[in-house]
């Protein structure tokens, strides 16, 4: 177990190592001068310019300002925000907490709904409610979440006028609508799997030998094929913690809110370096954290993974 | 029995839930909510950069000098001026009267302060260094006197003294929250800022002391509104929705197309303005081929029609631009403005004089085998709405279009390579001045490198070097007149759009007027009563 462990989190350490090359890499491999991106149409002098490279590192060798870049990472130091000179680490703090949020309650409500429906449709595999609940769920799937939440907006907020549309973040009325909209797909899309998943256990032949014993058909269901069809959905759920994660920025955007996946992509926008590096260094380690755990959980569970 | 326990504990979690999904609180009945689209990088004066800064610091900050909307100046911070004979000194008799939000009195020292910072920048990309080229420093003679020197003489610096990047901070506060206080700024104004969460909201609440409103204001003391809260919403269908649920009583920039629906509606008040500054126009360069033949891009302005792309890609909230520089601009020359309007016989003249005719029947000029082809780099964060249409124009006309879609570092590197024929510019400014920026020669290899018209001509470079520096009002205008002449004349500039702030407002929020740059003066709004 121990040793399993620690080549776990070996692994884990070399993609997060990757990932920081990689968006270092990236952005200056993008066309065009950082500077000149930074200042968009302002007018300055070359003297000007020269400084600010100066000012930024960005005159150095590429290998030196990674070293540097990796220096200040473990003394705690993400550097400022080129654009807002604000510290990058405050700013990940302030916005962290309503991305979780909001990951956290789509999270509840795709579970939810994705687990209910699935096993409806399932266990009333054919029927009339498996075929109608079968398109709700796929549309739900098809459908994109920025139409999805403008809809949303539309009928609760404009035409119902029950919820706010762009209710400041820590408002907890103003989460419904945003998670809802997130979740929709995630929903939909482990309903699917469930109803999968449980028909796969259906074709099973232990369930015939727990009916010849004489076991209650309810028990045969609940206790036998449902538990062993929620394997691969547990799996699947802490995963969409990290696709919810992701998709946040969207919804974000949609809705206004505070989050980590817009203060990235505003980030990308104005290349503004430290705050990239900041924000994608900070949403790996949430990613490579989420899947070690659920890695750890599952050798815990299933002696033939920390076997292989 | 248990089937019932089960009734019980569903009804009254649906109750919960529906308790908490109540109808939204309604604001307090003074305080108003304005929807704007891009949030603040800083509201440091001397870190601000354009339209989202500009806006929240003239709320918090004051300036020496105030302007009404006519761009008459008033006193404000200062009680009086004068400008030394040569225009490059100016000594300041200041109110003693006044305070800071953070309780420190505004003295000489704190001007003297501000204008040295604004003179470096506190962000990278701030506004006021420019404005500031030639300062050598302020001199404090006494608590209400200061002394402003440059190093020559400044013909803008009275007007400069309205806008916002040279409002005047807190020496107190400057020193208490160093690096941090584009985040925590603290000025004189009418508003004070209570709190600012990043990509969320900004909220202001009345300053109860302010007792120095200039005197063009509809009324003196604190300002009629308590609380001001700023929503920042990037999407346009979102700051729409947000207006028609009652979230927001004022909305900045809504999308064309419903903002011009909602005229007819009498519960919707909109307000637009034409910004001053340079218009949304296309410089040509006269280094390329073919736009180095006069005919030619001549041609290229008659060829598009403004008004109808005005009309289609605005809805006509961006009024059609026939000249360099807006309508509302100090110093405009109605003269400049006519000598182009939308004629495609014209235009086909000019290009078939030049020897471009198509031969081959594809709908493309050709001249020695060669297709009359522009090279189009476009930023559609700006050109988003017209480009194509602008493109169809020139297709019309015989020319080849090359439309390439790149960001704001990839246009400043293709139009420094002289890659372009044409390439998008555009500057709100309060004056003129701002031309020199992009149509003085010596910015083509050297100084911004913003001159993509690569055009070289002595006189225009001498206007636009001298006019700064002369004094005279008739003369320096004279001047900015000549120098329109001399673009528009030479076909440099393919004029497109002005720009214009464009406002929805709730019917019931009274005194809304704009200032000199399309700003509402907030310190006049109020909420009347229904």
């Amino acid at each position: 177990m121990w040793r399993y462990l620690g080549r776990r989190l070996l692994t884990s350490l070399s993609v997060l190592i990757g990932v920081s090359i990689f968006t270092f890499l990236m952005l200056h491999l993008v066309p065009g001068d950082p500077v000149h991106a930074l200042l968009g149409r302002q007018a300055v002098t070359p003297e000007r310019l020269e400084e600010l490279r100066q000012e930024l590192g960005l005159n150095d060798p590429i290998p030196v300002q990674y070293f540097n870049y990796i220096k200040d990472v473990f003394q705690g130091d993400l550097g400022r925000s080129l654009k807002t000179n604000r510290s990058v680490l405050d700013s990940i703090k302030e916005q962290f907490p309503s991305t979780f949020q909001l990951t956290i309650v789509a999270l509840l409500i795709s579970s939810t709904f994705g687990i209910f429906i699935g096993t409806i449709t399932a266990f009333s595999h054919n029927s009339w409610w498996d075929k109608i609940l079968s398109i709700v769920t796929i549309s739900g799937i098809s459908i994109p979440p920025f139409f999805f939440g403008l809809l949303l907006i539309l009928f609760f907020s404009v035409k119902l006028n029950w919820l706010p549309a762009v209710a400041k973040s820590n408002d907890p009325q103003g989460l419904i609508l945003p998670a809802f909209t997130l979740a929709i797909g995630e929903a939909s899309w482990l309903a699917r799997l469930v109803r999968s998943s449980i028909l796969e256990e259906f074709d099973k032949s232990y369930q015939w030998t727990a009916r010849a014993k004489g076991v209650r058909e309810s028990t045969v269901l609940f206790y036998h094929v449902l538990r062993n069809s929620l394997i691969p959905i547990v799996t699947a759920i802490s995963l969409q913690f990290v696709y919810l994660m992701a998709g946040s920025v969207v919804v974000e955007s949609i809705f206004a809110r505070q989050g980590i996946g817009r203060l990235a992509v505003t980030a990308i926008q104005n290349r503004d370096f430290p705050l990239v590096q900041g924000t994608v260094a900070f949403i790996a380690v949430i990613y490579v954290l989420i899947n070690t755990i659920t890695d750890l959980i599952y050798a815990v569970v299933d002696p033939r993974v920390r076997l292989k | 029995m248990k089937n019932r326990k089960h009734l019980v504990l569903i009804l009254s979690l649906l109750a919960v839930l529906f308790g908490t999904i109540a109808v939204p609180a309604q604001s307090e009945t003074n305080a108003l909510t304005i929807g704007i689209s891009v949030e603040p990088i800083s509201l440091d004066p001397a870190g601000g950069l354009y339209i989202p800064e500009q806006f929240l610091i003239q709320q918090i900050f004051d300036p020496l000098i105030a302007a009404d909307p006519a761009l008459n100046l008033h006193p404000a911070l200062a009680k009086s001026w004068e400008v030394n004979e040569m225009g490059s000194e100016f000594s300041f008799h200041l109110r003693d009267d006044v305070k800071f939000h953070d309780g420190t009195k505004f003295t000489g020292e704190a001007v003297k302060i501000s204008f040295d910072r604004a003179a470096k920048g506190s962000t990278v990309a701030a506004a006021a260094p420019t404005i500031f080229y030639d300062y050598i420093e302020t001199q404090v003679v006494d608590d209400t006197t200061v002394i402003v020197k440059f190093s020559s003489p400044h013909a803008t610096f009275l007007q400069d003294l309205t806008r916002p990047w040279l409002m005047i901070s807190s020496p107190a506060a400057i020193e208490k929250h160093g690096e941090d206080y584009g985040q925590y700024p603290v000025g004189t104004g009418p508003f004070i800022l209570k709190e600012w969460a990043a990509q969320d909201h900004i909220t202001l609440t009345k300053n109860p002391d302010y007792n120095w409103a200039s005197d063009f204001y509809v009324h003196t003391g604190p300002a009629l509104l308590d609380e001001i809260t700023f929503r920042f919403l990037p999407e346009q269908a979102t700051r729409i929705a947000a207006f028609q649920s009652g979230e927001a009583s004022i909305v900045q920039d809504p999308s064309y197309l419903e903002a011009s629906q909602m005229t007819a509606d009498p519960s919707v008040q909109l307000f637009t303005f034409v910004n001053p500054g340079m218009t949304s126009h296309q410089m040509i360069n006269v280094e390329k081929a073919p736009t180095d033949d006069i005919n030619v891009r001549k041609a290229l302005i008659y060829a598009v029609d403004q008004e109808t792309i005005s009309q289609v890609a605005f809805y006509g909230l961006q009024p059609a631009a026939h000249n360099v520089i807006s309508p509302s601009t100090w110093g405009y020359n109605e003269e400049a403005a006519k000598l182009y309007s939308y004629n495609p016989e014209k235009a086909a003249a000019l290009l078939e004089e030049s020897g471009w005719i198509d031969s081959n029947g594809d709908g493309i000029r050709e001249k020695d085998g060669v297709n009359l082809h522009i090279e189009y780099p476009a930023l559609p964060a700006y050109e988003e709405a017209f480009m194509e249409l602008l493109a169809s124009y020139l297709q019309k006309a015989g020319f080849e279009v090359n439309i390439t879609k790149l960001d704001d570092a990839g246009i400043s590197e293709f139009g420094f390579a002289s890659k372009h024929n044409i390439l998008n510019m555009g500057w709100v400014s309060r004056d003129p001045a701002v031309l020199s920026y992009v149509y003085d020669s010596e910015n083509i290899e050297g100084g911004n490198q913003s001159s993509y018209t690569r055009f070289r001509s002595d006189r225009l470079d001498e206007i636009l070097r001298t006019a700064p520096q002369t004094i005279d009002e008739e003369a320096r205008k004279a001047l900015y007149q000549e120098a329109q002449m001399i673009i528009m004349e030479n076909a440099i500039a393919l004029p497109i759009h002005c720009y214009g702030s464009v406002y929805i407002a709730d019917a019931n929020i009274t005194g809304f007027r704009f200032d000199p740059e399309g700003f509402p003066y907030l310190y006049e709004v109020s909420i009347a009563a229904e």
